[in-house]
């Protein structure tokens, strides 16, 4: 049996907002809203493994990654990575999550600079050129990062969460947005890595290539997982939630 | 514990991004707060003057320069700490930053201290000049100059202790903003910065006497304008500034825990 790095159980996610207040008494005595982003949710990730976690808009696959990275507390249920809680294994998790994270008003270098300190890699500059390399912006790598194309951006952000060679990778839609070359690149990199990864993708060819195992999220609940080899199930059990967000790219 | 590598990282990031706008960040530096300086100036100068006030509460034409200088900076300091994580929060909420600080296995009590740093670094030209502004009037020895600067350090850290609860808060719901701000201008009257406690009715001085904020600017004033060092100040100061920051973190991690971040 498979050592497991990342262990859920029983996670429920619950957000309180107020609603919009359409009096006076309201804006007083505003009303609340709970939304369960995540319910009832159960999954064990390997060592090694590479996990893609399919859904539709709002199936709670942001959130799930945010628990998993410690950016949220769950309302109830539990989460160990390595055994360990997720406070503790903060460092070994890499992070990418959009095009956030990273300070559009400094350099390329001094962002990566700054979060290989923060996780406190030793040799940091031959890291960062390593990466800057790697994923081809060494160019810019002086530049402001507000100037910065989306693609480039999207590199640096794979770069940032790849700054102290964690053991865990959490990538949400890393590919989201980008032309093909770039997609590619950054999917054969990803490919190449032995690492424990969880990925969430809206692109069926991305699940396909990258993943071990495919996981199915809907309505903050984990509807199915398969492996690899049924991929073709998970798909027809998307396309029978009423849902097509799964594009062919 | 935290890690001085981490401190250094922290302090380096925040200086880096309040330079990106260097012209803007010189002026706001050096220049506002010599210019909100100049009408108390303008009015205590008036006053003793030309209109035949001889003095009051320990001030006169002698020391009011004195008095007004010491008084401008622990406002300096009382109020840059206090605002100095609402305005960092605020900015990386918005910038879609706010995650990379709590996905990063940062020890709160380096983060205090790595912005902290930035922002006194930012304080300490204007203190240097007001100290200088100050040596035309009357002069100090090395050891009360000295004495001076630790004690603005250690107000800065009872305030940053403060700021860290007000940002924290302000980042889950800006509803707490103005109740905060509110508090704060209360605390602001009640720290006698550019008046003399005599001012304070006398039925509510007592929290005047019971304020941290307003024994440390007298520590300075009484050094510099009477060469006395009162060392119950400094002490009583010394306590809330250590006790603020560990509170602070605390309150801040039961937040982070049960609160979430709205508005963006």
């Amino acid at each position: 049996m498979p050592e497991k790095a990342i262990e859920i159980k029983n996670l429920r996610k619950e957000f309180r907002s107020s609603l919009n207040p359409l009096n006076l008494v309201e804006f007083f005595f505003p009303r609340h809203k709970t939304t369960v982003a995540v319910d009832s949710f159960d999954l064990d990730i390997f060592k090694g493994e590479t996990l893609g976690l399919l859904g539709p808009n709002g199936a709670g696959k942001t959130t799930l990654i945010k628990l998993l990275a410690g950016i949220l507390y769950p309302t109830s249920g539990e989460i160990k990575i390595f055994q360990r809680p997720v406070d503790e294994q903060k460092i070994n998790i890499g992070l990418m999550l959009g095009y956030g994270l990273i300070y559009y008003r400094m350099t390329g270098y001094d962002n990566l600079k700054y979060f290989a300190r923060i996780y406190r890699v030793k040799d940091f500059d031959s890291r960062i050129m390593e990466l800057a390399e790697l994923f081809d912006f060494k160019d810019y790598l002086y530049d402001y990062v507000e100037n910065y194309s989306l693609g480039t951006k999207s590199k640096l952000t794979l770069a940032r969460a790849l700054i102290h060679d964690p053991e865990i990778l959490i990538l949400d839609e890393p590919t989201l947005g980008l032309d093909i070359n770039v997609s590619e690149k950054i999917r054969k990199y990803i490919k190449g890595l032995d690492k424990t990864i969880l990925l969430t993708t809206h692109y069926e060819k991305e699940a396909q290539e990258l993943c071990d195992r495919i996981a199915l999220m809907s309505e903050g609940r984990l509807v199915k997982l398969e492996q690899k080899e049924k991929f073709d199930e998970v798909i027809n059990s998307f396309t029978k939630l009423g849902e097509k967000h799964v594009s062919v790219k | 514990m935290f890690q001085l590598s981490e401190i250094i990282a922290i302090t380096k990031k925040e200086f880096k991004l309040s330079i990106r706008f260097k012209t803007a960040y010189l002026l706001n530096t050096f220049v506002n707060p010599v210019l909100s300086i100049i009408p108390l100036f303008i009015i205590y100068y008036g006053f003793l003057h030309y209109g035949g006030a001889e003095g009051f509460g320990g001030i006169d034409l002698s020391n009011y320069i004195a008095f007004l200088i010491f008084g401008i900076i622990g406002q300096a300091f009382f109020y840059n700490g206090i605002n100095a994580f609402t305005l960092k929060f605020r900015e990386e909420k918005y910038w879609n930053t706010i995650e990379s600080l709590f996905a990063a296995p940062i020890n709160y009590l380096s983060l205090i201290i790595g912005v902290g740093i930035n922002v006194i670094l930012n304080l300490f030209p204007l203190l240097l000049i007001f100290i200088l502004i100050a040596s035309f009037f009357s002069v100090a020895s090395l050891i009360e100059i000295s004495l001076i600067v630790l004690m603005m350090i250690i107000l800065f850290a009872l305030c940053l202790g403060v700021g860290l609860i007000y940002g924290a808060l302000t980042l889950f719901s800006e509803n707490f903003d103005p109740v905060f701000r509110y508090f704060f201008a209360g605390w602001t009257l009640l720290s006698c910065f550019a008046y003399p406690i005599q001012i304070i009715p006398e039925e509510i001085r007592f929290i005047v006497l019971a304020n941290p904020v307003y024994y440390a600017v007298t520590f300075t004033r009484e050094i510099w304008i009477n060469h006395f060092i009162d060392f119950n100040a400094f002490f009583f100061v010394l306590v809330f500034a250590v006790i603020m920051p560990i509170i602070s973190v605390y309150i801040f991690k039961i937040a982070w825990k049960r609160m979430e971040i709205q508005g963006y």
